[in-house]
């Protein structure tokens, strides 16, 4: 399936077409198409093996691609001027352990090509955004995983990044930790920064993406807007008071599905075209004398999609 | 000014490595002990009065000068296998490179810079060391030899191909593997030039000869000590050991380096690295 989608109007961010890799004869990417675009927060998701982090590691010139093209920022990849505008978060990064943390952002500043007062107030700044202000003096090698990811995602941040391209956010941190660089996240967001995330960490695709990408074998299976994922009719549970017939009859007209409870009389499933729909129910409770005691969409996780699409993959290969 | 950023940071990261430290502090302890070893020579030495008392110390002075710049040779050697077998490899195997790559700079850049800032410490730390025997030696002798600068050069010059060799190993090879062919290179020539010394003594030698020449094409850092020792006495020292005769010893040369080797050993140094460079650019890390 092809991922590609082109929106009018839309700069693109992150622009890939058929992008393949091959190593040796295991193939990793198998023509790999998508389009991000300026502002959006990306989501890849996908099984381990699933080659996520090959195409990351292409996107950042890491690994290179066997066939097809990337752009980034709409220059092609490797151009020096775009990656001054790009900023990368490996998973489970290896740093010095030598530096301080201030030698070390100095050195990946520098490497920006920043320096002077503008780079040394730049590295205060970061640090206090990744809750890490007040261990300039610290070693890299006296930090815990949890402070060696924010120490990470505070070099990636050093330049102001327009696209931001995290392999796996939230590996060794607690769940204070995760809270807090999703909250990040979000604010770069809303500041404009483009972010591609790579993760298993699905409650961190789906706080942070506008759009998902589910990916397995170097191929992707689904890319949309969360909840365009969820392409099945919408379930939801009511709970009222009397159930008569009448009642039925009615949520019947405005439902695909009814589904009685066996072990509660007043309780009912329904399959819903549409989550508008949810107040023509009500409403048809209302009307039929009945007390509303509960309206509430049983919607799937973004987790069950992916797990289902996988499963659904792995029975047509 | 990529490179010139890592070149920085390389040179901090050799002087903070405990290998450099520790490296240091033997190198200044054998310094001291050779210094007492000459002190105790020459105390004795005067202390018989021999008739040509001066010309004995420059005797014992000049044979001292290429012994410790053979030790010399072999320390900055050492220093240049430990550090620099895994300049790209280790980096690549610790996952360090991952931030680094992808900033805006070119991957040779990263090459060039690394292979700078080893060249630039193992060129001063030879050149200290070198410098350092030689002023002990000319402090208890009054020896200084003439062609200092020329020998100087030729060990710089045996320290930059070993780190070419490494360097070049280093972008394609794990850092086990690539120490061990350096090493194994850096080892063969001596004993084929010793092989060589057997065969002359007992006749045939063209083929031991022309296996020792593969080696040193393959690692010209021993034809280049040769000539350094070469340059180191003066040919009356040379005379008197009776090295002309046979040219080259395991450790002692009478030869200068030849225009031929002296070519191969100027594009053995550029080359290798420059594949390394090539090699580093296009491979996946």
């Amino acid at each position: 399936m092809s991922g590609k989608l082109e929106v009018e109007g839309r700069e693109p961010a992150i622009e890939v077409e058929g992008l393949t890799k091959l190593y040796h004869r295991l193939l990793a990417v198998d023509h790999l198409s998508f389009v991000t675009y300026r502002g959006e927060a990306f989501g890849f998701l996908g099984p381990n093996g699933a080659g996520k982090s090959t195409v990351v590691k292409i996107l950042t010139g890491l690994v290179q691609p066997t066939e097809g093209t990337v752009r980034l920022l709409g220059r092609p990849l490797g151009d020096r001027e775009v990656r001054r505008r790009i900023g990368y978060l490996p998973e489970l990064p290896t740093f010095h352990r030598w530096l301080t943390a201030e030698e070390f952002l100095r050195f990946h500043g520098a490497l920006y090509g920043m320096g002077g007062s503008l780079l040394r107030a730049r590295i205060e700044e970061v640090l206090a955004l990744v809750g890490l202000a007040g261990r300039e003096r610290q070693r890299l090698g006296t930090f815990s995983k949890g402070m060696l990811q924010r120490i990470g995602l505070a070099q990636a941040l050093l330049n102001r990044p327009e696209l931001l391209i995290i392999d796996e956010l939230s590996t060794g941190l607690d769940p204070v930790g995760q809270h807090d660089l999703r909250s990040l996240l979000l604010d770069l967001k809303q500041a404009g920064t483009s972010i591609f995330i790579n993760s298993h960490q699905l409650p961190d695709v789906e706080a942070l993406c506008d759009r998902v990408a589910i990916i397995n074998l170097g191929r992707i299976l689904k890319i949309g807007a969360p909840e365009e994922l969820f392409d099945e009719p919408l379930l939801v549970e009511v709970r009222a008071e009397p159930l008569s017939e009448a009642l039925l009859q009615e949520l019947a007209r405005l439902a695909l599905a009814v589904e009685r409870d066996q072990y509660d009389p007043c309780r009912v499933l329904l399959r819903l075209r549409s989550e508008e729909q949810a107040a023509e129910v009500a409403e048809a409770v209302h009307a039929c004398g009945a007390r509303l005691y509960r309206l509430a969409p049983h919607r799937r996780s973004l987790e069950q999609v992916f797990l289902r699409t996988i499963e659904l993959s792995r029975s047509l290969q | 000014m990529g490179w010139l950023v890592i070149a920085r940071f390389t040179i901090k990261e050799i002087v903070r490595r405990r290998i450099f430290a520790a490296v240091v502090v033997l190198t200044v302890l054998l310094l001291g002990l050779f210094t007492l070893l000459l002190n105790a020579l020459v105390d004795n030495l005067q202390r018989a009065q021999p008739e040509n008392m001066e010309l004995l110390l420059l005797g014992i002075g000049a044979l001292m000068a290429v012994l410790a710049s053979w030790s010399v040779y072999l320390q900055s050697s050492l220093m240049t296998l430990l550090l620099t077998a895994g300049m790209l490899s280790g980096e690549i195997e610790a996952g360090t490179l991952a931030v680094i790559v992808p900033k805006p700079l070119h991957r040779v850049e990263v090459v060039f810079g690394k292979w700078l800032a080893y060249a630039l410490v193992l060129a001063v730390y030879t050149a200290v060391l070198e410098l350092g025997f030689l002023g002990v030696i000319y402090w208890k002798t009054g020896y200084w030899p003439d062609g200092l600068a020329q020998a100087l050069g030729l060990l710089e010059l045996g320290m930059l191909s070993l780190l070419a060799l490494l360097t070049a190993g280093s972008a394609s090879l794990p850092t086990l593997a690539n120490g061990a062919i350096a090493a194994l290179l850096f080892l063969a020539t001596p004993i084929a030039s010793f092989a060589q010394v057997v065969t002359q003594i007992t006749g045939e030698s063209t083929t031991v000869e022309r296996i020792r020449t593969v080696f040193e094409l393959l690692m010209p850092a021993d034809a280049l000590w040769h000539a350094a020792s070469a340059a180191l006495l003066p040919p009356v020292a040379q005379d008197l050991i009776g090295i002309r005769q046979v040219q080259n010893l395991p450790i002692i040369g009478a030869e200068a380096l030849t225009p031929a080797m002296a070519l191969w050993v100027a594009l053995y140094i550029v080359v290798l690295p420059l594949l390394g460079m090539l090699r580093f650019s296009h491979r996946d890390l």
